[in-house]
């Protein structure tokens, strides 16, 4: 399904990722995680090109991401959800248009998009409050948009980026509930960047841990928090006995 | 920054300029016509329609009534038929426009207007509108009689008046004015003054000989083209003769002025302005130094007198700035011009008081003469005849003296031939040398020497030697040091007025090259730093009128670019700053050479430029120094302002971009969708609403 080699990306003096590497298999549910900085949202946004790697290959379903061009960037952006850690939702439209969004400019009849966007927005757990613009919802209704605008366009493959990081810790349930709720409903392809150390073990299949822009350590959760090979390991396996 | 142009983003952004341009310009021209309409009409009620008046006269706003009951009499009085009217009160003073009846409408009542109204209370001056006509600025007065005759000679042209150094061209119609306006052009075409600058410093002490010597140096090189040197023609004509009466003042002081030459011995050069001081009579003698040519300075006595000596011959030392006496300059020898020719006149009118009396002597002495040789011609003819009378008698004693008388008549005989031996002679006869004298000949001479004598004493002597005591009670009666300083007075004052700026005037024609007479000048003057700059002999100008909505028309032109500007920038500010700032949002983190050559700068200044060029030159307008090439200037500088601003004058919420991104949205439904709704309300948002999905 995805294959990311040897990615490289350097900001300035700043190395984000040395030689990143990670193969996701289809229905797979992939969670990356490390300290801050260490490079995970951008090797997450570089599948979809968000950010351009500075080298390295990526493959999505057997095509080079790298290679493509405009127009099949494009198309591929549209078979993969994307999660974001701000929700990045369109604050002029409400939280309907907001899922509808991604429907409509990808052409599809308007009825037909709003039909789809209700349903994604009732798999989250939003049925009321359609009509509300981001500024009235709360941090958690916002991502629940957010992901909802995600699981509207049907992706193979959803990405996450850190989705509860901005969130209160009274909101972060909130939207775990409904990350496992998806996990444990559909079958779709899943690279979470996340810091949450007991979703990661419940909701996982694999466990990637990265540090200084390389993956340090991977495997299932309770290999990777049970026995775990790397400082990184370590850490979060003392959070978890914590 | 390209990118954001794809999938039919460029068109949207072709419409925006297009748009915008039209709109500006519409904009701009509808700003500059009102603002031209709003002074179109102020003008019209401030100086009245076309023709209506001629004169409009000027008088100090508190005073505008008692200067209206004095206009009143005026009218009535000095100009019959005249009509007048108060107009508007502008800046503190108040106007009275005034209408000439068709019979006063003559170049005596207008020049001579200023003179009948100038009596009004709080008067302050007349500015004339009389139409048609055209005016000519700056006419130089050097030319003005010329030219007057000659402008009179075009068709078309009525009269001419003057006011000031302007003239006023009356026309027979208003039709008439352009071929009037283009004759009037050629005729001032012909002529052209030539200023003459001289440095800072150059000491010009005979303007006049130095005139005469630029126009020399000027025709040598290029030939008679000086018409004549109109250096004191800027002056009034009172002034003119003022300063003509100082020049002549000048030289007649300088001819009675003490005579200096100083020889030069010294190592250390004199200058022109240098003081010497020389022991005097009694008092020390100051001369300055007027002239140096090689080893001889000229100067002038400023200071001590020659005490009624005639010549004096000194050692002069350099009279120091402290006072003091410095080194020896020389042998300075003072002659006491003056002086020595009081003392002719004096001996002159002596000798005419004599000659009178001497010629009444020598007419007597002539007169004896003529009576002396008459008398010496009589005694001649006597002497002929008795010498005749002697030869008879001897002839008659002969055989007296052969022996054959008595002894009486033997003395008698020998007496007698003794005597005629002594009248002949031992080689002729003395009696015939006597003869031979041309007495003729003397007594004409004699004539001759009466009649000159008469004539001389025919003279009226009198009257001779009093004219000759007038000249001498004429001659300057100033000490020697009050004529140097009187001399030196004329010069400041004629230098300061006669060549303002050390500068000559003069009126050529216009085939001389100003920089061929500069060379000339130069060369002749042996001075590189001497300009010569070209000025016209006068500048055909529209009347006052026309003059005025001339300047309407540079308002509307400033007007139009000024709001061609603020349309530019407000578009660039509503509109383009969100596309260069969503732009720069693109670029951020691009590495190379876009970050040197950032395409969001020249992409904002081009679009400056494309915006402000056509709308500048849509909207006819016109700023003063700021051509197409400035306004292109203009627009690149507004448009990579707005380039480098951008980010502040329409922030993009770069999460919402992201997003888009993320969706797999094209950058134009991006721009469409996301950035361009959310930014400041322009044409931009209006223009992409029809062609947007969501709101």
């Amino acid at each position: 399904m995805l294959k990311l080699v040897n990615l490289t990306k350097r900001y300035g003096q700043t190395l984000a990722l040395d030689g990143f590497n990670l193969e996701v298999s289809p229905g797979e549910r992939v969670v990356i995680m490390g300290p801050s900085g260490c490079g995970k949202s951008t090797a997450i946004r570089c599948i979809n090109r968000l950010t351009e790697p500075d080298g390295g290959e990526i493959y999505f379903q057997g095509l080079s991401v790298l290679d493509m061009g405009h127009r099949e960037l494009l198309d591929m952006r549209k078979r993969i959800g994307f999660v974001f850690q701000h929700f990045n939702l369109i604050h002029r439209l409400s939280a309907l248009e907001n899922v509808m969004f991604g429907l409509v400019m990808a052409g599809m009849d308007r009825r037909q998009a709003k039909e789809q966007a209700i349903e994604a927005l009732a798999k989250v757990g939003l049925t009321g409050d359609l009509d509300k613009r981001p500024g009235e919802l709360s941090g958690g209704q916002q991502q629940r948009v957010g992901i909802a605008r995600a699981l509207a366009l049907d992706p193979v493959l959803m990405l996450w980026d850190e989705p509860t990081a901005s969130l209160d810790p009274i909101l972060v349930c909130e939207v775990l509930d409904v990350m496992e709720e998806l996990v444990a409903t559909t079958q779709t392809t899943m690279v979470i960047v996340t810091h949450e150390v007991a979703f990661a073990r419940r909701a996982a299949d694999r466990i990637v841990l990265m540090d200084k822009g390389k993956v340090v350590e991977e495997g299932p959760p309770d290999e990777v928090f049970t026995s775990p090979s790397s400082e990184v390991g370590r850490k979060y396996q003392r959070l978890l006995v914590a | 920054m390209f990118a954001l142009l794809r999938d039919g983003f460029a068109g949207d952004l072709i419409i925006l300029l297009l748009v915008s341009i039209l709109l500006g310009s519409l904009g701009a021209s509808a700003i500059a016509a009102a603002v031209d309409n709003y002074f179109g009409d102020t003008v019209n009620e401030l100086i009245g329609d076309y023709g209506e008046f001629d004169v409009i006269i000027h008088v100090r706003e508190e005073v505008q009534d008692a200067a209206g009951q004095e206009m009143e009499r005026i009218v009535a009085e000095k100009l019959p038929g005249a009509v007048y009217k108060k107009g508007l009160t502008v800046a503190g003073q108040a106007n009275f426009f005034l209408s000439l009846p068709p019979e006063l409408r003559n170049r005596g009542i207008l020049e001579g207007l200023g003179g009948i109204v100038g009596d009004l209370p709080g008067y302050s001056g007349l500015t004339y509108i009389i139409e048609p006509a055209i005016t000519i600025n700056s006419v130089h007065p050097g030319v003005r009689s010329e030219l007057w005759e000659k402008m009179e000679q075009i068709p078309g042209v009525d009269f001419i008046f003057r006011q000031g150094n302007n003239l006023l061209v009356l026309l027979d119609s208003v039709d008439c004015a352009p071929q009037v306006s283009q004759a009037l052009e050629e005729l001032l075409a012909g002529y052209q003054v030539l200023e003459v600058r001289l440095p800072i410093g150059y000491a010009a002490q005979d303007v006049e000989a130095l005139s005469e010597q630029v126009r020399a140096g000027i025709a040598r090189e290029l030939g008679p083209r000086v018409l004549k040197d109109v250096t004191f023609a800027r002056q009034g004509e009172d002034t003119q003769s003022f300063l003509k009466a100082l020049a002549e003042m000048r030289r007649f002081l300088l001819s009675y002025a003490a005579k200096v030459d100083i020889h030069l011995e010294g190592d250390a050069p004199l200058w022109v302005g240098d003081s010497v001081i020389v022991p005097g009579v009694d008092d020390p003698i100051v001369v300055e130094v007027t002239e140096v040519s090689g080893s001889l300075a000229r100067g002038v006595i400023t200071k001590g007198d020659l005490r009624g000596v005639p010549q004096l011959v000194q050692t002069g030392r350099r009279l120091l700035a402290s006072g003091e006496e410095g080194p020896e300059v020389g042998r300075v020898e003072i002659r006491n011009e003056r002086l020595q020719l009081i003392q002719t006149i004096d001996e002159s009118l002596i000798l005419v008081g004599e000659l009178d009396a001497l010629a009444q002597e020598a007419k007597g002495a002539v007169d004896n003469a003529e009576k002396t040789l008459s008398t010496f011609h009589q005694a001649l003819y006597k002497l002929e005849e008795l010498q005749l009378q002697l030869q008879t008698l001897t002839q008659n004693l002969q055989p007296a003296l052969e022996g054959q008388g008595t002894s009486s008549q033997i003395f008698l005989s020998l007496l007698i031939n003794s005597l005629f031996k002594d009248m002949l002679g031992d080689g002729g006869s003395q009696v015939g040398v006597i003869g031979d004298l041309d007495v003729a000949l003397m007594r004409d001479n004699l004539d001759n020497i009466a009649a000159r004598l008469e004539a001389v004493r025919q003279v009226d002597l009198d009257a001779v030697i009093h004219q000759m005591q007038q000249v001498r009670d004429a001659l300057p009666q100033l000490q020697e040091e009050d004529m140097g300083r009187s001399v030196r007075l004329i010069n400041s004052y004629i230098a300061g007025q006669v060549i303002p700026g050390e500068k000559i005037d003069l009126l050529v024609d216009d085939a001389v090259s100003p920089r061929e007479a500069e060379r000339a000048v130069q060369e002749e003057l042996d001075n590189e730093y001497i300009s010569v700059l070209s000025t016209p002999a006068g500048v055909v100008r529209p009347n006052t009128r026309a003059e005025l909505f001339r300047v309407l028309r540079e308002v509307r032109g400033i007007i139009a670019g000024l709001a061609a500007i603020v349309f530019t920038v407000l578009t660039l500010i509503l509109d383009h700053a969100t596309i260069l700032s969503a732009g720069r949002r693109l670029l951020a983190g691009k590495k190379g050479l876009r970050r040197v050559l950032n395409p969001v700068f020249v992409f904002g200044a081009l679009t400056g430029a494309a915006l402000l060029v056509p709308t500048y030159i849509l909207s006819r307008a016109n700023i003063p120094f700021m051509g197409l090439g400035q306004a292109l200037g203009c627009g690149l500088l507004l448009g990579l302002l707005t380039a480098l601003l951008a980010e502040r004058l329409s922030p993009v919420d770069d999460s919402e971009m992201l997003a888009g991104e993320a969706l797999g949205l094209t950058y134009a439904q991006i721009m469409r969708e996301i950035v361009v709704p959310a930014a400041r309300p322009g044409l931009l948002q209006l223009l992409s609403r029809c062609r947007r999905k969501f709101g």
